[in-house]
Order: C-alpha cells, then sequence, then structure tokens
C-alpha cells in the first residue's frame, strides 16, 4: 500500500472511519491489557482496541460532553468547600499578622515556603513531560502530556500563592517588582528571592502559553462537534428557563476559546512550529526555575542550605514528585472515567514508575551526597546540620521528618524494580501518594531542621505549625483539586490532535510499520514508483 | 517542709492554652494555692500564731504537689555551647601571658604570600582555618590585594586592608569585652527603653518572638546542667557586617549599608519576607509578628480600656481611631526613634538617632564628624553597662577606645569565618582559675592535651579541627571531667596551704582550717 494511492483499508482508516491495525502478534500470551511486551523489536500500542481517529475524538470528547459519573460533582462540591478554607486563612493571617502562623525569629520560614516549593516543584513533571519528552521524541507522552501541564498550572497557581502571602505586608509586595516609583529604588538583584519572582513568573507564563496552544485543536474539536449538533438539531436541552443550552455555551465558549483554528494546513505549521518552540523555551525551564527555587538556600550562609548540590537536587526531586503528583491524580482518572484506560496504558505506567525510579535514586543519591560532603569537608556547623538536626534520635527534634522522608523518597520507590509492581495500579497509586508526602517532608526537613538550629546555640528554638499553617495547606490541596477536576470535566483531558498522530494509522510512512507488522494485512506491498510506471 | 518537693511542670506545648493558667495567691485564700503554701499569706486567717515576725519573713512554708502544668517561659533556652568553642573564646591567664602578644602571621594557603596576622584571639577559632578572602573581581565590598587601589589601602593592625568605601570616618565599630561582662542584661533593658522596642508578653516569648535587639546569651559549662562547672554568656547585638549576609538576600533592598559602615534597615521599604533573618548567622534580626508596638492582639491592650469593651481583634478597628486612643501610649516612647508597624524586620542600629544627634551637635560647631571627640555620645546599651564592657565609636580613629580595645590580643569577631566582617568584635574572657579547682590550661593550641576541659580549646590544626570539634568534644568532656573531679576533690579536701600567685609572687595563704589550730593551739600570731 502507499500513502499516495491508499487502499481501501487505509483510505478508511485514514478517514477515521475503521479501527486501527490489529495488536502486534507476540510470542507467547500478551502480558496485562497488551502493551506490556517483552519483545523489544516490538512497539507497544499506544492506544489499545485498535481505536479509529473519529473513536479517539469521540472517548475524549465525551468526556466533556456526556454526564459526568456521579462522582463528579459530590468531589468538586467537596474540594471547593476545603478551597473556600483557603480564602479565610489568608485573610486572617493579612488582617491579623504573620504571627498566626507558628514562626519565630529562629525559624522565620518554615510551612509557608515548604509548601510553596512544595507545589512548585510538583509543577515541574507537567513541563518535563510536555517539553522535554517531546523534543526527545518519545510518543507516549501523548497520554498525560495535557492533563501534566494542566497540573503545572494549577500547581503554579498554588504556588505562586504562597510567596505572596508569606511577606509581613503584603499590600508592599509590589516592592518586589521592577517598575518606576517615587522613592527611586529598585529591588535588589542580589537576592535569590527576586530571582525567583522572575523564574516563577516565567515558568506560569511560559506554561500557560504552552498549555493553552497546545489546546487550540482540541478546543476546536470540540466547538466544531457542538456546532454540528447545534445545526443538526441534535444539541442538548435548553437550560430550564433559559433560551440556550449546553451545546451553545459549548459552541461560544470553545468557540472563543480556540481563536478562529480552522484546522487549515497552514495552521498546522505555524501550531507545530509554535508548539515545537515552546516546548525548546519550556526545557531549560524545567532545569533553570528549580535551580533558582534551590538558590533560596543555597545562596545563604544557614549550615543545612549552603550546599552546591541543591540546584540539581531539587530540579531531580521535582521531577520525582511531579510524577508522582501527575499519577496520583492519573489512576483515579483511569478507573473513573470510561475508556481512559485505552490511552493511558499498563506500557505507560511502567514508563513513568521507571522514571520514577530513576529520579528517586537521584534524589536518594543527593540525600547520601549531602551528608557525606557535610562529613567529608570537615565542617562542624554542616555535619551537625545532619547528626543534630535531622539524623540522630537522640540530640534531633526533628529525626521524624528526616526518616519520614528517606523512608517515603528512597525506600518506597525501590518496589519499581519489580516488573509486577510497576504495572499494578494499586501499587503504583499508593508509591505514588507516599512520594508525594515524601517530597513534601522533604522540603520541611530542608527548612525547618537546619533554621531550628543554627550557629549559636542560644538561639536554637522549636517550630510548631499552628492550626492557622496547616489550614492554609489543606486550603491549597482543595484549591489545586478543584482546578483539576473542573479541568478534567470542561476541558480536553487528552491531547486529542497529538494522540491522534502517534496512532499507527497516522504514520505517514507506509513501511514503517508502527506495531503493524502486517500479519492481519493481505494487501501486498506495492512499489509506488514502479507501479505508476506501469511495471506490475 | 513536707515531702514531696514542689511539682515541675512538664514542657508544654507553647500555644496550649490550658497550660498558661494563671497562678495567683491572693491572701486569705491559701488552701486554693496549689504548689505552695506559706502561713504568712493567710493573713486574715485568724490571729498570728506564735511571734512570726511580720512583712519579710514567714515561717512554716510547705510545698505540696500541685495539679496542672504552669508553662514557664525563658528567652535564654538553651544551655550548652554544644562544643562550639569558636563562638564563645575563653582562655585562661597563663595561656594568656605566653602567647597574649602573638600575632601569628598567616600564609595564604592560595596564593602563598602572608596576607594577614592572626591575634591570640583569632587563632583559637576558626578563622584560622579559612583562606584569606580573595577574589578575581574588584568588588567594592570584597577588597583584595589584586583591586586597583591595594597598595593604597590602609591597612589595620592584622594587616587586612580597609576596604576604600570604609577608609574615610566615621567608621562606627563597637568592642563587648567579655572578661568584664557580667551578664546582667541591662544593655538588654536600655536597648528596649532607648528603641522603643516592645514587649511582647508571655505568649509570643514562648514562641520564640521576644524582641530583644541586644541580647545576652548564656551558657552553661561542663556537661551536666544540674552541676555546671561554669557560666558563659555573651551578649550579642547585630554585629554590623560589612559582609553582611542580609543585605545580599533581601528582595527589596530593605536592608542596605551605609558609608559609615552601619548596616541600615530600612523599615518602610521593608515587606518583610523574613529571608534577611533567616541568613543572619547571628540570630539578631527581630520579625515583628503582629503589631506589637500598639499591642494590638489579644487582651489587656490600653485600646480595650479606653473602649470598655472587649475588641477581638483590634485590626478592624481604623487605624486613625486608634491612634487617638492611644495618645497616652505615645508618651512612654522615645520620639527619637521611630515605632515599627507590623511585618517588618528590625535589628540593632548602633543606636543610629545617637550618631545622628551627635553629628547635628558637630554640625552646628562646625566639627566633621569624623573628628567626633570619642565618647562624644555613647550607644544606650553602652551607657547602662555598669562594669563599661562595651565600646562604641569610631574605630578610624586611633585614640578612641574602641580602636584600641580592637587592638587587644583579645579581640576576635565572632563567626568572622564565614566572613562576615562584622564591625562589633567581641573581647574573649580570660579567667584565672584557682589551681586548686583546676589546673589551668597554658597551651590552648595543643590539640589532645585534654588534661582540662571548657576553656581554651584552640588549636591550629588542619583539616580535624573542625571535625574533632564538632564530633569528640562531648566525649572527650565526659571522660576528662570524671578523671580530673575525682583528683581535685580528692586534694580539695585534704588540709593544705593554698598558693596564690599575687602580684607576681606567690604568697602562702593559711587556709581556716590552719587558723582554727592555731587559735586552738593557742599559736595564734
Amino acid at each position: 500500500m502507499s500513502s499516495i494511492h491508499p487502499d481501501k483499508v487505509t483510505a478508511e482508516r485514514l478517514a477515521g472511519v475503521q479501527g486501527g491495525p490489529q495488536s502486534p502478534s507476540v510470542a507467547g500470551e500478551p502480558i496485562g491489557d497488551g502493551t506490556l511486551i517483552e519483545d523489544p523489536r516490538v512497539r507497544a500500542p499506544l492506544v489499545l482496541n485498535d481505536r479509529s481517529f473519529g473513536e479517539v475524538t469521540d472517548i475524549v470528547c465525551g468526556y466533556t460532553e456526556n454526564k459526568p459519573g456521579k462522582w463528579w460533582l459530590p468531589a468538586v462540591l467537596l474540594c471547593a468547600s476545603v478551597a473556600g478554607l483557603l480564602p479565610l486563612m489568608i485573610g486572617f493571617l493579612v488582617i491579623t499578622g504573620v504571627g498566626v502562623w507558628g514562626l519565630n525569629n529562629q525559624v522565620n520560614w518554615a510551612w509557608d515556603i515548604t509548601n510553596f516549593v512544595f507545589w512548585i516543584g510538583s509543577g515541574h513533571a507537567g513541563t518535563l513531560i510536555s517539553a522535554i519528552l517531546c523534543i526527545f521524541k518519545q510518543n507516549w507522552r501523548t497520554a498525560v502530556n495535557r492533563s501534566a501541564e494542566a497540573m503545572t498550572i494549577f500547581a503554579v497557581i498554588c504556588a505562586g500563592i504562597f510567596p505572596g502571602i508569606h511577606v509581613g505586608r503584603v499590600w508592599f509586595a509590589w516592592f518586589l517588582f521592577p517598575i518606576p516609583n517615587y522613592n527611586y529604588i529598585w529591588p535588589n538583584f542580589r537576592s535569590p528571592l527576586l530571582w525567583d519572582v522572575f523564574a516563577v513568573s516565567t515558568y506560569a507564563t511560559v506554561s500557560l502559553l504552552f498549555w493553552y496552544m497546545g489546546m487550540i485543536p482540541d478546543l476546536a474539536t470540540l466547538r466544531d462537534r457542538a456546532d454540528r449538533r447545534l445545526r443538526l438539531g441534535t444539541q442538548a436541552k435548553n437550560f430550564p428557563f433559559l433560551p440556550f443550552g449546553s451545546d451553545h455555551l459549548r459552541a461560544y465558549g470553545y468557540g472563543v476559546l480556540s481563536q478562529g483554528w480552522r484546522f487549515s494546513s497552514r495552521h498546522w505549521i505555524r501550531y507545530e512550529t509554535a508548539y515545537l518552540l515552546l516546548a525548546g523555551i519550556s526545557t531549560p525551564l524545567v532545569l533553570s526555575v528549580h535551580s533558582i527555587v534551590s538558590f533560596d538556600f543555597a545562596t545563604s550562609v544557614v549550615p543545612g542550605w549552603h550546599t552546591t548540590i541543591f540546584p540539581p537536587y531539587f530540579v531531580a526531586g521535582a521531577i520525582f514528585g511531579g510524577f508522582a503528583m501527575v499519577l496520583l491524580l492519573l489512576i483515579p482518572a483511569r478507573l473513573l472515567f470510561p475508556n481512559f484506560k485505552d490511552f493511558l496504558t499498563l506500557k505507560h505506567l511502567e514508563t513513568m514508575a521507571k522514571i520514577i525510579l530513576v529520579t528517586g535514586k537521584m534524589v536518594g543519591f543527593a540525600y547520601s551526597m549531602e551528608f557525606f560532603i557535610a562529613w567529608y569537608g570537615g565542617n562542624a556547623f554542616e555535619l551537625y546540620a545532619f547528626l543534630g538536626n535531622r539524623v540522630d534520635p537522640r540530640l534531633a527534634p526533628y529525626w521524624w521528618a528526616y526518616w519520614a522522608m528517606i523512608f517515603c523518597n528512597v525506600v518506597t520507590p525501590q518496589v519499581f524494580w519489580f516488573r509486577a509492581m510497576r504495572t499494578n495500579p494499586m501499587v503504583f497509586w499508593i508509591v505514588a501518594a507516599f512520594v508525594t508526602g515524601g517530597m513534601w517532608f522533604e522540603r520541611f526537613v530542608i527548612i525547618v531542621t537546619s533554621l531550628h538550629r543554627g550557629w549559636l546555640p542560644g538561639e536554637w528554638h522549636m517550630f510548631y505549625p499552628t492550626l492557622v499553617d496547616i489550614g492554609t495547606f489543606v486550603g491549597s490541596i482543595g484549591l489545586f483539586l478543584m482546578l483539576f477536576l473542573l479541568f478534567l470535566r470542561f476541558l480536553p483531558v487528552f491531547a486529542i490532535a497529538e494522540l491522534k498522530a502517534v496512532l499507527p494509522q497516522a504514520s505517514p510512512h507506509p513501511d514503517h510499520h508502527e506495531g503493524d507488522h502486517g500479519a492481519d494485512d493481505k494487501v501486498p506491498h506495492q512499489d509506488p514508483i514502479n507501479a505508476a510506471k506501469g511495471a506490475h | 517542709m513536707s515531702t514531696p518537693v514542689a511539682r515541675f511542670p512538664r514542657p508544654a506545648w507553647p500555644w496550649s492554652r490550658s497550660t498558661a493558667r494563671r497562678w495567683n495567691c491572693p491572701r486569705g485564700s491559701a488552701p486554693a494555692c496549689p504548689t505552695a503554701r506559706s502561713r504568712s499569706n493567710s493573713v486574715t486567717a485568724g490571729p498570728r500564731r506564735g511571734r512570726s515576725p511580720p512583712a519579710f519573713v514567714a515561717r512554716g512554708a510547705t510545698c505540696e504537689r500541685g495539679r496542672g502544668r504552669y508553662q514557664i517561659v525563658s528567652t535564654q533556652n538553651h544551655w550548652s555551647l554544644e562544643g562550639r568553642e569558636t563562638i564563645i573564646r575563653e582562655a585562661d591567664k597563663p595561656a594568656w601571658d605566653k602567647y597574649g602578644d602573638e600575632l601569628k602571621v598567616k600564609p595564604d594557603p592560595i596564593y602563598g604570600e602572608p596576607v594577614i596576622s592572626l591575634n591570640f584571639a583569632e587563632r583559637l577559632g576558626e578563622l584560622s582555618h579559612t583562606p584569606e578572602n580573595r577574589s578575581i573581581y574588584d568588588n567594592p565590598y570584597n577588597t583584595s590585594p589584586d583591586a586597583p587601589d591595594a597598595e593604597t589601602l590602609t591597612k589595620d593592625h592584622l594587616g587586612r586592608p580597609i576596604p576604600p568605601q570604609f577608609s574615610r570616618g566615621p567608621q562606627w565599630g563597637m568592642t563587648i569585652d567579655m572578661s568584664t561582662c557580667t551578664g546582667c542584661g541591662v544593655c538588654t533593658i536600655a536597648c528596649q527603653a532607648e528603641n522603643n522596642i516592645p514587649v511582647v508578653g508571655k505568649r509570643e516569648v514562648a514562641k520564640g518572638r521576644e524582641m530583644h535587639w541586644i541580647r545576652v546569651d548564656r551558657y552553661f559549662l561542663g556537661d551536666d546542667l544540674d552541676h555546671p562547672e561554669g557560666l558563659a554568656y555573651q551578649p550579642i547585638a547585630c554585629v554590623h557586617c560589612e559582609n553582611a549576609p542580609c543585605e545580599v538576600v533581601c528582595p527589596v533592598n530593605a536592608t542596605v549599608h551605609d558609608d559609615e559602615g552601619l548596616n541600615a534597615m530600612v523599615y518602610n521599604r521593608c515587606i518583610g519576607t523574613r529571608y534577611c533573618s533567616n541568613n543572619c548567622p547571628y540570630k539578631v534580626r527581630r520579625f515583628n509578628f503582629f503589631d506589637y508596638s500598639q499591642a494590638k492582639f489579644k487582651a489587656g491592650s490600653p485600646l480595650t480600656e479606653a473602649v470598655g469593651v472587649e475588641i477581638p481583634n483590634e485590626n478592624f478597628i481604623p487605624p486613625r481611631l486608634r491612634k487617638k486612643l492611644d495618645e497616652i501610649q505615645k508618651m512612654k516612647m522615645n520620639p527619637d526613634v521611630t515605632v515599627r508597624g507590623r511585618g517588618v524586620m528590625e535589628k540593632c542600629t548602633y543606636c543610629v538617632q545617637r550618631i545622628n544627634r551627635a553629628r547635628y551637635e558637630l554640625k552646628l560647631q562646625d566639627i566633621s564628624p569624623a573628628d567626633m571627640p570619642d565618647g562624644f555620645f555613647q550607644a544606650a546599651c553602652q551607657q547602662a553597662c555598669p562594669s563599661q564592657s562595651i565600646a562604641f565609636g569610631n574605630i578610624l580613629d586611633e585614640t578612641s577606645k574602641v580602636a584600641e580595645a580592637r587592638k587587644n590580643g583579645r579581640s576576635f569577631g565572632l563567626l568572622n569565618y564565614i566572613n562576615t566582617r562584622p564591625r562589633t568584635n567581641h573581647l574573649l574572657r580570660v579567667r584565672n582559675p584557682n589551681p586548686k579547682l583546676r589546673k589551668p590550661y597554658d597551651e590552648p593550641f595543643h590539640h589532645g592535651k585534654h588534661d582540662d576541659h571548657g576553656e581554651g580549646h584552640g588549636d591550629d590544626h588542619g583539616s580535624d579541627h573542625g571535625d574533632s570539634h564538632g564530633g569528640d568534644h562531648g566525649s572527650d568532656h565526659g571522660s576528662d571531667h570524671g578523671s580530673d573531679h575525682g583528683e581535685t576533690h580528692g586534694a580539695a579536701t585534704k588540709r593544705r596551704t593554698l598558693k596564690l600567685p599575687v602580684l607576681g609572687e606567690v604568697a602562702t595563704v593559711p587556709t581556716a582550717q590552719d587558723l582554727l589550730m592555731k587559735h586552738a593551739t593557742g599559736g595564734l600570731a
């Protein structure tokens, strides 16, 4: 078969009215859902059940068009009420003072900056999946990239709250920005906090652009489907007492958001170029943003903070924690949404488990190196930051936090050495939950245990969180989950266009059988040039 | 006294309100007071018994086990130096006599040439192990001999070049002499009075938010909290580092260095990120977690009394109305110093208001501030110190007390190891122990001779210095403590004449027992 003169089968496939080629036949039993193939010569199918283009579109658009499961509305309402805690706590904080948190003159940062670094770190996985894996041409990313980027956006929103509210005078937070003012004073460009301002705002902007721009073709799909239903008269019923229904809202809303996308080739060329450009811009951001966040600590003189390993350690930790959080959200979605498993297959889970294992080992290595260098470097203060602040239960009051971190981050991902564990979604979810908690503890350990015992023992003081600390964090979790649930309902969960592009029938190369070994294809291979010349 | 003894409370979580009960011993209600009873309190309960004298002496106090918990808060929370003897440096007099005036020239390990010299105090600490702070960049805050005008730069008495921006007077500096300091803490109170430092109250002190700009850190020496071998105290205020870690990290430039060497805290620019306080190794920065100065959180404020109604959160009262009701409060404040609002950081300013006043006075006389006579004004802590341990003034003025004190071999910069270059130097304490109590340590630079413990453990070893300080000292203290103590205790119980070096001569002073013996035998002469 040739792409210029496609045979009937291919023609139907390209038109989207027929399923894709059959799953590859493998030597032996297919494992799991059919994507866990032992033979390395065989590429696992990225989408199961031989979906055609039309089916992919129907399924993914169906998540927004059909009624969600019964679980969705209670979940959103619960998360929204938890998220409502956040403005209450913030209001109380801003009206009364930073003292409503448990901070003191020794431990000036605790939960506030822990939460900030936790959220901003969690967001990095999304950007890595979208940008770096795109540049590495890892096609399996298409199953997770949209949700992961969404998670990034929401995590950055939650992260950006904390530096804003943790300052003593929130109403002057605009001093941080280099805008002309009557005091004729610039902010201090030597300060890592200011670098944070630029890094995080750049990251938020670029991530938002990347996510939104990537969604435009899919939003246009949703728009066109709603529009077709309107034209054919099969639209959803009107709302009670209103002259329009949800399809009108969809057509209008998605129409505005898709900015006139016509699916023309010109649009597609520009889209691909812009996508690559944004991927290229986002790639260094993955490494630089969290490195700059780590500079908040690494450029200080505090023992336990002042180490050069922080930038790579934080970046690896961010990817580690971020992948865990993505899967913490998507594995339940696999169960709760129909046909989700066809797109997010066990192969995807396995690949991501391997990434979690690798980055987890990097993080474990960083922990051990920090400790080793503290000893090897002969700096008594730095060494005490480990022995006396963290490790030794006889000396360190926060030893439990350190060992919880070690267990959650270093020990639990080791189950992923075993294939059975990697491909078991329940195990994966449990490990992901541990890792997410462990990453919170990592930032807590770095910040609070280093600060509470500093250079001069006369000023050592413990930190205890208050209910406002806890409430603010819980509220931010609620906000994050609420936004993600709304995303699942109202925006395309998968990158439809990209997903279709990695289906085997989308491959432009006739000889390049993406997972199709032609076993069931009865049409013989044709040489297009010689065929055109008439030679048979 | 009846048994058992009064019960001490378990350490209570600071915010637990149930533990912070108020304890009154009102007259006549002695039975209601669970922990202590004193018969003298029950003045109204019947006629006075016996002939117990009124007012100041009472007999028959009892202690009983009480109920509940009572939280006690303190600002001097930590008792142990944790082996960090670079912070509090002490030497015994024999060591000081031997090595006090020596200046050890320290070759730069990187470039090889002799760079600075170390005095006695600095040889005892970790500064001796840090390389000279040289940079290939011409940074005005980091002058190196390779900087353009390196040859023309003046050098201080230790051979360190004075950065060009600090070479014109006046350059303010301070020394705190820990030998004469008694740890009384009046510097803290004087500073509080002078600078309108708010009193934050018990609940906030429990959380570690006391606002003292200068504090006296107190450490017990030895291993056993119940039987300490000595006491070390160190007053610490902002040392106005020339290379201040706080200045680098403030994102809004709210803490800057002025050209007279002061680290200036700009309250109106501060947005309260608190990074400066995190980065301050001395932890002298104080953050206004609440509106302490107006006492506007929870009960007990004059505002509540003025209005007559308990106001749950006084931040809801409009500011102008608040101000009206607080007129009287203003009268207790020093008008030369501002009152900081909520959310800003504050710290010792070297009494910049007094510096400025002095400058104005001199200007009226047309005298340059660089020519300010030493002692023309004093910082509040300096003024209040009863033993005059604090010297403050222009360090470029050769005749000033502070310049002289800085030249003293006992002077060191606290934590200068991290190259903060503090303007406040501490002078190490020289102890003159009675040889009968313990053997004075006269070789402070020879590590390994653990004949004695506690004081003067310095050395100029190489790489194992830091390691041994952190790790081994606890165990070394323990082992030496045991062996030494037995010995000296044994010696003290024997009848011996004491030998005191008085004015360089050894005088023999009879012990009390000798005198009694003489008296008993009638041989008192």
